[in-house]
């Protein structure tokens, strides 16, 4: 068995992420959707779309003005320090920064330069898509035909994405994951491993953030949605996602820039 | 270059209300604290804006120690520099700016918490208020309700004090009394702009603009850099000794025994708010120095090296202004904090190491400054 992982330097994206850490206190970044608040014009950090740096420095700087002495800060009341000043991120951004860290690894520039933006139109919304690139980039711009494309299981690589899109239901929004590692027999890929940001009904107000899981490939000529897919160890952790991966239009994609 | 020759006093006899200046603020400071202890003027934990470490005590310091030296200068002023045609509209424009100050102070601490509606509960309310005189109100006072939500726009939000839009009226009125008494009273001479080695601009009835643009944002650039201690007084102190300077070699004898006067009485303000603050300057004295700086600059010919001479405090208004637009284009920050001060304190220096940094930079350019102004 051989695996196959994203570049070290869009793992140490991943891994400041789900292992933000201020002094000795640690905790995943948690999840945050600007839908919920709809605040516009500002900050990057505070709707969603911060880079780990962006989020390192607004979290420093409201330790300061809170007076919080960073050694007594706890795992837990780090996370709720973030949640509680709305900071966050969301899926699309965390799978963004990711997928832009390997991009200019491999050579090929920072994701903006490749990415055709489907949701800005006009001169302005160029404008718009040029300045702030990261919140204009969803899962549908993601998901578009001209930014990615489909690809079979068996071709399966890391950077690859699992987009889901217009959901049955009504009330979920689109939803995609990176597939960070890949794990092969033969040659063959038999384990997906994959990140993403999302908040869970059971994760409560300061449980959400980024979690990881696993999708066991029973047979790489079949459907994504037919693999075993575990979540923190278990498949019933993963049931959430795999409905919601179920319930929506899920497609395996990779960039076309990558 | 703008000359008054009959304005003209001895330099030893404007240094002399350095001292007078001085001594009358000195004399008068421990009761101004004993006042303002009393009244516990002071803004409290709620409204401290920065908590930083070594700012924890800030929040008991009493705030409106800036009445020190806009009471001190004002009361010098009438007794030994009333001139008609040269204190009276500067000491006016100060004291009008001090009075919004003042305000701004008494609502942060004594006022309720205001809100403003947003355009949307307002527009919302035009249509479904049960009773037909507020619906009417409510879309007859429309251009005013989005004229207010202008103000959260450019980053102000609700609190007690007074809201940007009337403190943007008001340091207008401010203004526009500067530009009516330079355009309509001082004389032709002074609709130029006179810049350095002989080269000047009739900028015409342009100039109104102009003025009350300066005078509207150099109130506010002090009001921004008065927060450290010691910081707004020391800078205040190297401007107006410039400007002292400055006016007497213009030949404005009146306005240099002013910023004299304004010299000595920061000196006092500035001893009792040196860190450990006794007090504060409050709204009430940055305001009305900034607007008495611009004024008293613009009054001698000196609109072109305003700019140097009250260096460090428009550099700390543009870094403001700098983080406001890049939080609204580029959704990030460019300085950790602003005003600048609180980036540098951000990033690791001590308070007395920021304060006196910037008075040395300030230092340097007041001079730079003034030496543009003798050319």
């Amino acid at each position: 068995m051989n695996t196959k992982t994203l570049s070290n330097r869009a793992l140490n994206v991943l891994d400041q992420y789900s292992h933000f850490s201020i002094g000795q206190a640690v905790c995943s970044v948690p999840y945050f959707n600007n839908k919920t608040v709809r605040a516009r014009a500002a900050l990057r950090a505070t709707i969603g779309k911060g880079s780990p740096r962006d989020i390192l420095e607004e979290v420093q700087m409201k330790i300061a003005k809170e007076h919080v002495a960073t050694e007594t800060l706890t795992n837990e009341s780090l996370k709720n320090l973030l949640v509680d000043n709305d900071i966050g991120i969301d899926c699309s951004a965390f799978a963004y920064y990711i997928l832009s860290a390997e991009s200019e690894e491999r050579g090929k520039g920072a994701l903006d330069r490749h990415i055709s933006f489907v949701n800005c139109g006009g001169f302005i919304g160029k404008i718009r898509c040029k300045i702030r690139p990261v919140e204009n980039c969803d899962v549908a711009t993601f998901a578009s035909d001209k930014n990615s494309k489909i690809i079979p299981m068996k071709e399966v690589q890391p950077g690859d994405m699992i987009t889901m899109t217009g959901s049955n239901e009504g009330s979920l929004r689109d939803h995609i994951l990176v597939i960070h590692q890949i794990e092969y027999q033969n040659f063959v890929p038999t384990k997906v491993h994959y990140s993403h940001a999302v908040a869970y009904p059971e994760d409560g107000v300061y449980g959400s953030g980024i979690k990881q899981g696993t999708i066991e490939i029973i047979s790489p000529d079949r459907s994504i949605l037919e693999g075993i897919w575990t979540e923190s160890g278990s498949t019933a952790a993963a049931a959430r996602i795999f409905v919601r991966a179920k319930t929506s239009k899920t497609e395996l994609r990779r960039m076309l820039s990558l | 270059m703008i000359t008054i020759l009959q304005g003209t006093a001895d330099l030893a006899y404007i240094i002399g209300f350095v001292v007078v200046g001085a001594i009358v603020a000195f004399i008068w400071a421990p009761l101004l604290a004993k006042i303002l202890c009393r009244f516990n003027v002071i803004k409290g934990a709620k409204t401290e804006l920065s908590k930083l470490g070594s700012h924890a005590y800030k929040a008991n310091t009493p705030v409106m120690g800036g009445l020190l030296v806009v009471i001190t200068v004002a009361l010098v002023a009438y007794f030994f520099d009333w001139s008609r045609s040269f204190t009276w509209v500067p000491i006016g424009v100060m004291l009008i700016s001090a009075a919004l100050g003042a305000i701004d102070d008494l609502m942060n601490i004594y006022g309720a918490e205001r809100r403003s509606r947003k355009l949307k509960h307002v527009l919302i309310l035009i249509r479904v208020h049960h009773e037909w005189k507020m619906r009417l109100w409510y879309l007859v006072t429309l251009p005013w309700a989005a004229f207010k939500r202008m103000s959260v726009w450019f980053g102000s939000r609700t609190s007690r004090g007074v809201f940007v839009h009337e403190k943007l009226i008001l340091q207008f009125v401010a203004g526009a009394l500067t530009a009516w008494w330079i355009y309509a009273k001082l004389g032709p001479a002074w609709h130029y702009l006179y810049f350095p080695f002989d080269y000047s601009i009739n900028a015409g009835i342009f100039i109104v603009p102009i003025i009350i643009l300066i005078v509207m944002f150099t109130a506010n650039a002090v009001n921004i850099a008065d927060g450290m201690d010691g910081l707004a007084g020391g800078m205040l102190i190297i401007t107006f000794s410039a400007l002292t300077l400055l006016s007497w070699i213009n030949g404005f004898g009146e306005i240099a025994i002013l910023n004299a006067i304004t010299v000595g009485a920061l000196v006092a303000y500035t001893y009792f708010n040196i860190k450990p603050a006794r007090f504060m300057m409050g709204d009430v004295g940055s305001l009305g120095l900034g607007a008495l700086l611009a004024v008293n600059a613009m009054a001698i010919g000196e609109t072109a090296s305003l700019f140097f001479l009250g260096f460090m405090f428009y550099i700390e208004a543009f870094s403001v202004v700098i983080q406001v637009l890049s939080r609204y284009i580029f959704g990030r920050k460019v300085f950790r904090m602003a005003p600048l001060h609180h980036h540098f304190e951000l990033i690791g220096w001590s308070e007395e190491k920021t304060v006196m940094r910037f008075w040395v930079v300030h230092f340097m350019f007041v001079v730079f400054g003034f030496w543009l102004a003798l050319h």
